[in-house]
């Protein structure tokens, strides 16, 4: 499918089974900006709120993620430290390597043309892709082995807390960015008036499976970042 | 690129799928798309020494001091003048 027509493919119908027992059918639809920037906003605080918890000791949420901290070894730390920093590693290969200007089609093309140029589009592509991997490889490596000239466990304990604090946070403003959309992109009917649930938090409560469903069913709408830019 | 300008241009609907919604009804990456088309025609409308490089198109502070070196002929704007015709003052 193209790329135009993907982003023109915004909603769809989802029917809720049981096996091969349809329990209910209900519409979802990728949510307009107002909900986007709502979701962020939510997120967001909730992303805080958990950091807040996750630095105090006393609290279970810190007690949960930091119990074994006294007894993880060096390379348990280094390795939880760079784990953490993968998402900056990922930020700084994208900056380091802008994606290269492509030339244009030339005026009229033939078809030969532009069979060849959507090869090299591809081509371009696949070859940005394993850079940043590698990038992002070399850069952990690097890191791996800067940390572990640092002979004071104590500080390296520190610097593992921090990058897990990171961590869980950034999970939870994923987590909650995407439940909300899905929240305020489900609709019992297919005119997308009335919502599937009475609250977030009736959303929230609902099973798991219910939630796979709807989020493969959301996820299947959307476009990458970079499949918008270009 | 040629799709957006047809549309804009001939001023049909974007989509079918959108002819019951208000514009700010329509899903997030189509808005997103619009604008960043608006952007890109914007570039396009200056002339090619003026058109910032690709590159630098999700950069805003880059893209802030690109057009203010284009744009400027080298030195600040220090002061203002406000010419004033006295017998022109209302009383």
């Amino acid at each position: 499918m193209s790329k135009i027509a993907k982003l023109f493919r915004w909603h769809k119908k989802v029917e809720i089974k049981e096996g091969d027992k349809v329990l209910d059918t209900v519409y979802v639809r990728l949510v307009g900006d107002a909900e986007f920037q709502e979701a962020k906003n939510l997120s967001l605080t909730r992303s805080k709120a958990l950091r807040i918890k996750l630095r105090n000791p006393e609290t279970d949420e810190y007690k949960a993620s930091f119990s074994d901290l006294e007894t993880l070894t060096r390379d348990e730390l280094l390795m939880g430290i760079t784990f953490g920093e993968i998402a900056d590693y990922r930020d700084e290969a994208l900056l380091q390597m802008p994606e290269k200007e492509i030339p244009p089609l030339p005026d009229s093309p033939s078809l030969e043309e532009q069979e060849n140029y959507e090869e090299m589009v591809r081509a371009r592509q696949m070859e940005r892709a394993e850079s940043l991997t590698k990038y992002i490889e070399k850069r952990a490596d690097e890191r791996k082995a800067e940390l572990s000239k640092i002979e004071d466990i104590g500080k390296l304990r520190e610097m593992y807390t921090h990058s897990i604090i990171n961590l869980k946070c950034s999970e939870e403003f994923t987590k909650s960015f995407r439940e909300y959309q899905i929240y305020k992109g489900t609709f019992k009917d297919a005119k997308f008036q009335e919502l599937a649930f009475d609250s977030f938090e009736e959303y929230s409560q609902c099973s798991s499976r219910l939630k796979d469903m709807l989020l493969t069913a959301y996820v299947s709408l959307e476009l990458t970042g970079e499949e918008l830019k270009n | 690129m040629g799709i957006w300008r047809i549309v804009k241009d001939l001023k049909f609907p974007l989509h079918r799928s959108l002819l019951e919604l208000s514009v700010s009804e329509y899903p997030h990456t189509i808005n997103y798309v619009i604008k960043r088309r608006m952007q890109i025609d914007s570039y396009l409308e200056l002339p090619e020494d003026k058109r910032p490089p690709r590159s630098i198109w999700d950069k805003p502070s880059e893209l802030e001091e690109w057009f203010d070196r284009v744009f400027s002929d080298g030195s600040k704007q220090t002061e203002f003048s406000l010419p004033v015709k006295e017998d022109e003052i209302e009383r």
